[in-house]
Order: C-alpha cells, then sequence, then structure tokens
C-alpha cells in the first residue's frame, strides 16, 4: 500500500506535517497515514478536525491539563490616605476545608498609595497562611491590587474587604464575560447545551439522579424551552413529560428526538459561538502576568507557546466554545473504547499523540463570569462552567487558511 | 446630400483559438486553455494569457476574461495529478467534484443555517416565525425571535414601510434587530 499520499483538499482526520526544508504545512491523507515511513524532512502537528472552505481547523498533537488562572486578583477601594491613622480588613478563607474566613486587620498611616501597599505587605508577610498563598499588594496605575494564589474555589467567593476596605475583582478585566449559548429549542442561557452528543446520549440514558442538571424534571413541564438542562430517559418517559412526548414522539426514538433540541445551534453569531477570535482572547489572556513577572494563566500560555516549524508559536490557541463544539462532533472515543472509532483520534494514535476523549474535561478561552470560563464537561456531555482554578485539559488548535 | 460613414462602436468579433505571435485588435474575442479572452487595447501581439510555475492561468497585459473556466482547468490539473496516484484515484476525484459543486446556488446560500432574508408578519418577535425561518422539525432550530447571523435581514411583508430589519450585535455578544 502506498503510505503518506499529500492531498491538497484535507478532510477531517488527515494529518498535518510540517516540511521543514520549506516551513509549509502538509497534509496528508488519513488512510494513507504512516508515522514510520514518515521521512525526517516531516514534522508531525496534528490532524485536521474541522473544514469550511478554504479554513482548516487543526488540533495540536499533544494536550495537558492545566489551570486557567493561577492567581486570583482583587482590587481595594475604601482606603483613605491623609495621613491619619488609619485601618481596615483583609478577609479571607485560609483552606478549601474551613467553613470560617480568617481576618487580618491592616494598619496605615500614609498619603500615597505605596505607603498603603507597604502596610498591606506587612500584614501580609505577618501571617503564615497568606506568605503561603503568596499574597502580595501593588500599585497598578492609580489602583491597589492584591494577588495571592488560586488553587480552590472559596478563594473567589469568600476573599473579601471590609470594615474600611472594600474589594472587587480585578483578574484579566479586559477579558469579557458572556454566559449565552442557543440552544435548538430556541431558547437560549448558560450551561446545559450538548457538547458531545455521544456523550449526552450516553449519560443521560441511564441517569437517575434527582438534580435538574442530571436531567430530572421534578413537575409537569409542556415547552422544553422552560428548562435549559436536557431531559433524562427516565423522566421522559414519566408523568411530568406527557405533553413533551406529543410533540417529539413516545419511546426512546421520541427522547432522542427531544435531547436534539439540546443541541447547542452552531454555527451562529450568537452568544458564545459568535466569539471566533480564539487567537486573539488566547493572546489576551497569555499576556497577563503576576508580580513576579509569571504569566498567571496555564492553558492560554500552554497553547499559545505551541511552536512547530511550519506552525510557529503564534498560530495556537485555546480552543473557542465553537471549536469545541466542532472538535467533539467528531470524537467517539471515550463512549467508545476504540481510538480508532473516530479519524482524529485514530491518526492522533498513529503520530503517537495524545488522543482526546469526549470523557475529557476540555477548557475553552470563552470567560462565563469574572470567576469562571466555558468547558466542555465529560460527565453529561454539555458545555459547563468552572472556577478559574480548575485544571483541565488545554487542548491547542490553530486556523489555517488553504 | 453625400452619404457619411461613422464608426460608433465595434461588436466584438470571435477569432477563434489563439496562434502564438498573432496580433489582435480592440474586442477580438480569442480562446486558450480553455477559457475566452477579450482585447482592451487597439492593437497587441501580446498572449492572452501565459501559464506561470503552478500551472496556473495569468493574464496578459491588454486582455480581459470573456468567459473564465480556469478553476475547471485547475480542477484538471489537480485529476491529472491524482490520476498519477495509484490507489486513491476515487476518493480525491469524488473530493474534486464535490470541491466544484461548493458553489452554491444563490437561493440555498444560507447565514448560520438559516436564510439570508427572512420574511415575516410583524415585527421580529418570539411570537411570530418568519415563513421562510426553518425550524428544529424540519433540520434547522426554533425561532425565538432573534436572529442567527450578523447581518441577516427581516422583512415585515404586511408593511409598507420601515419593515426593514437587519441584524447587528449587542454589547453582550448577542444579535439584535436594527430597524433601518
Amino acid at each position: 500500500m502506498i503510505t503518506n499520499i499529500f492531498t491538497n483538499l484535507p478532510k477531517i482526520g488527515d494529518a498535518v506535517v510540517g516540511e521543514r526544508s520549506t516551513k509549509k504545512v502538509k497534509f496528508i491523507t488519513l488512510e494513507s497515514f504512516d508515522n514510520a515511513s514518515l521521512g525526517s524532512d516531516y514534522e508531525t502537528i496534528g490532524v485536521v478536525y474541522n473544514r469550511r472552505g478554504r479554513k482548516v481547523k487543526i488540533v495540536y498533537k499533544n494536550n495537558a491539563g492545566k489551570t486557567w488562572s493561577s492567581k486570583w486578583v482583587l482590587k481595594l477601594s475604601g482606603y483613605t490616605l491623609d495621613g491619619t491613622s488609619r485601618t481596615g480588613v483583609i478577609t479571607f478563607r485560609p483552606d478549601s476545608s474551613a467553613t470560617e474566613n480568617t481576618d487580618v486587620t491592616v494598619t496605615y498611616n500614609t498619603t500615597t498609595l505605596q505607603g498603603l501597599v507597604n502596610a498591606l505587605n506587612t500584614a501580609f508577610a505577618a501571617n503564615a497562611t497568606m506568605v503561603s498563598q503568596h499574597w502580595v499588594a501593588y500599585i497598578n496605575g492609580s489602583d491597589v491590587n492584591i494577588e495571592h494564589d488560586y488553587t480552590f474555589w472559596q478563594q473567589s467567593s469568600y476573599n473579601d474587604a471590609k470594615s474600611g476596605f472594600t474589594a472587587t475583582v480585578a483578574l484579566m478585566p479586559e477579558v469579557e464575560s458572556v454566559a449565552d449559548i442557543r440552544r435548538r429549542h430556541g431558547g437560549g442561557g448558560g450551561e446545559g447545551s450538548i457538547s458531545s452528543w455521544e456523550r449526552a446520549v450516553a449519560f443521560y440514558r441511564t441517569s437517575t439522579g434527582t438534580e435538574t442538571y442530571q436531567g430530572y424534571v421534578p413537575s409537569p413541564i409542556s415547552n422544553v424551552k422552560d428548562r435549559v438542562y436536557p431531559i433524562a430517559l427516565q423522566s421522559y418517559l414519566g408523568a411530568n413529560c406527557a405533553e413533551i412526548r406529543k410533540v417529539f414522539g413516545e419511546g426512546e426514538q421520541g427522547w432522542l428526538n427531544c435531547m436534539s433540541a439540546y443541541m447547542s445551534v452552531c454555527p451562529t453569531d450568537y452568544g458564545n459561538m459568535g466569539m471566533r477570535d480564539g487567537l486573539a482572547r488566547t493572546k489576551l489572556i497569555a499576556s497577563y502576568k503576576d508580580t513576579f513577572g509569571e504569566p498567571v494563566a496555564p492553558a492560554a500560555n500552554y497553547c499559545y507557546n505551541v511552536d512547530t516549524v511550519a506552525l510557529p508559536k503564534g498560530n495556537w490557541y485555546l480552543p473557542t466554545v465553537e471549536d469545541l463544539t466542532d472538535l467533539l462532533r467528531i470524537i467517539k472515543y471515550g463512549t467508545n473504547g476504540s481510538v480508532n472509532s473516530d479519524p482524529i483520534n485514530k491518526t492522533l494514535a498513529a503520530m503517537g499523540g495524545n488522543t482526546i476523549s469526549n470523557g475529557s474535561v476540555l477548557w475553552s478561552c470563552c470567560r462565563y463570569l469574572s470567576l469562571s470560563a466555558w468547558y466542555a464537561d465529560g460527565t453529561c456531555g454539555f458545555f459547563s462552567y468552572n472556577r478559574l482554578y480548575g485544571g483541565f485539559s488545554a487542548v491547542p488548535v490553530s486556523l489555517y487558511i488553504l | 446630400m453625400a452619404t457619411q460613414s461613422k464608426i460608433i462602436g465595434r461588436v466584438p468579433v470571435s477569432r477563434l483559438e489563439y496562434i502564438e505571435g498573432m496580433t489582435s485588435f480592440k474586442d477580438n474575442i480569442v480562446t486558450r486553455y480553455g477559457s475566452a479572452f477579450q482585447c482592451t487595447v487597439d492593437r497587441t501581439t501580446t498572449p492572452p494569457a501565459t501559464l506561470n510555475s503552478d500551472n496556473e492561468i495569468v493574464l496578459g497585459a491588454g486582455w480581459i476574461f470573456f468567459a473564465d473556466a480556469s478553476a475547471a482547468r485547475s480542477a484538471d490539473k489537480r485529476i491529472d495529478e491524482t490520476n498519477a496516484a495509484h490507489d486513491k484515484t476515487a476518493s480525491e476525484v469524488t473530493a474534486l467534484i464535490s470541491d466544484l459543486q461548493e458553489v452554491p446556488d444563490f437561493a440555498e446560500i444560507r447565514l448560520c443555517g438559516q436564510p439570508v432574508k427572512l420574511f415575516g408578519h410583524g415585527a421580529p418577535s418570539t411570537d411570530s416565525v418568519p415563513d421562510n425561518w426553518i425550524q428544529m422539525k424540519d433540520g434547522g432550530y426554533d425561532w425565538n425571535g432573534v436572529p442567527s447571523a450578523l447581518g441577516q435581514e427581516y422583512i415585515n411583508v404586511d408593511s409598507a414601510t420601515g419593515g426593514h430589519y437587519i441584524a447587528i450585535r449587542d454589547s453582550a455578544m448577542r444579535l439584535k434587530w436594527y430597524n433601518c
């Protein structure tokens, strides 16, 4: 059999390689790709996961677990710099198991921002927990910010200021938050729209949980738009979904018809699916540094710094919600135990890369709220959001124009 | 009164297949490489087109396309290259045919899965589905009063004036209708 046949018309699953001598991107058909016989002039890069006309979406051969943000940042206000003795309190949750906050009183007597920052850092240095969490205050333009390590969710909920100070979230202020994905049933909203059909069907076919996100329908509904989460088969067949079954049909086929109503509408320019500037977003997120000059966005930095001979650094980014939809539309590995069950994983495995399961949790570069970002959930198969400290898979992708 | 002749224009004249070195005159039409070209200068011996290193058509100075079949030519070239490879001919040819067919009929062009222009009754609202919106049961997704894509248009067919809307984006990345 002839191996490594190059093509100018790449399709989903085709291998993407870089030609070292020319630094050009080349495509090898999925059926003929053979890593062992690929010459030394070629570097494996990844796999085609989507193509619309001349726009080819490529997923990198490797991925890694990364947090979205390693730091939490607050802007301090409410202080008075009049040269008299004043106090304010920084209140924080010391660890994930604590049920109450610890208060640290800061005494300052100054007329300058620097004087206040010095007082804050003196107070932080005297608290062992704050030292271990790398609390530091600094001047940011005309503001005073406080940053610390972000490793558990309670930090973004309970860390605050009071009694002479107030605090507001100041992490990556230029990165906008949008929490709206349109479903095929016409409704929109936050988490719950299906990201992976295979995963969602597998989960909701057998789910017997009593939470709404688990597909439970606690009371009669007459319109699927009345809920943002898919409906589990068990609930669909129950009395509370009698009106829904009149629309979508009886039995398992009716349930599948109903499930399709919760699929994310893609493509659309509406809401999060309209965010197609993944590279610019990732570059922005990756640009943020802490007071020591270190990047604070591990997932974005990991993706942005991927460097190959034909697609060098600056071409790779953390996927948008739309990119994840296009990727997961193809992936069957996970619900299917074979890496050869979908063309993307077949080629990833063939080139010795990291496979991508629909059971994995995949970060996007799209911020949900100030303290959370969108991700594709590998349990329920829907788009969800998580606090930024979470360690999920960062899968670098690139957009190549033929 | 003596008869006077006046040239009021020139009708394009087909000169059939281009012959190397021939002189062409304004509005002559010649063919080469499967396309037709019209001369735009008074007189020239410049060929209407040549082929570059990638075997693609390069228009000659003083010429315009009269009928451009270069896409078919490049498809021919890819078919020739494809046929040179032994056991992928069928799939590559299929892909080429699909590629040529990707140029859609205007009536079938969609914006994010929905028609470019929507025709409805009254101002756009959740309660009134445009006549040509593709609902979920028809393979699309259900109407909720909101556009599917930027630039999509909505025409209120019941209004003599002020019934033209166009989709724009609001500050929260959502879409809304702007009454033109």
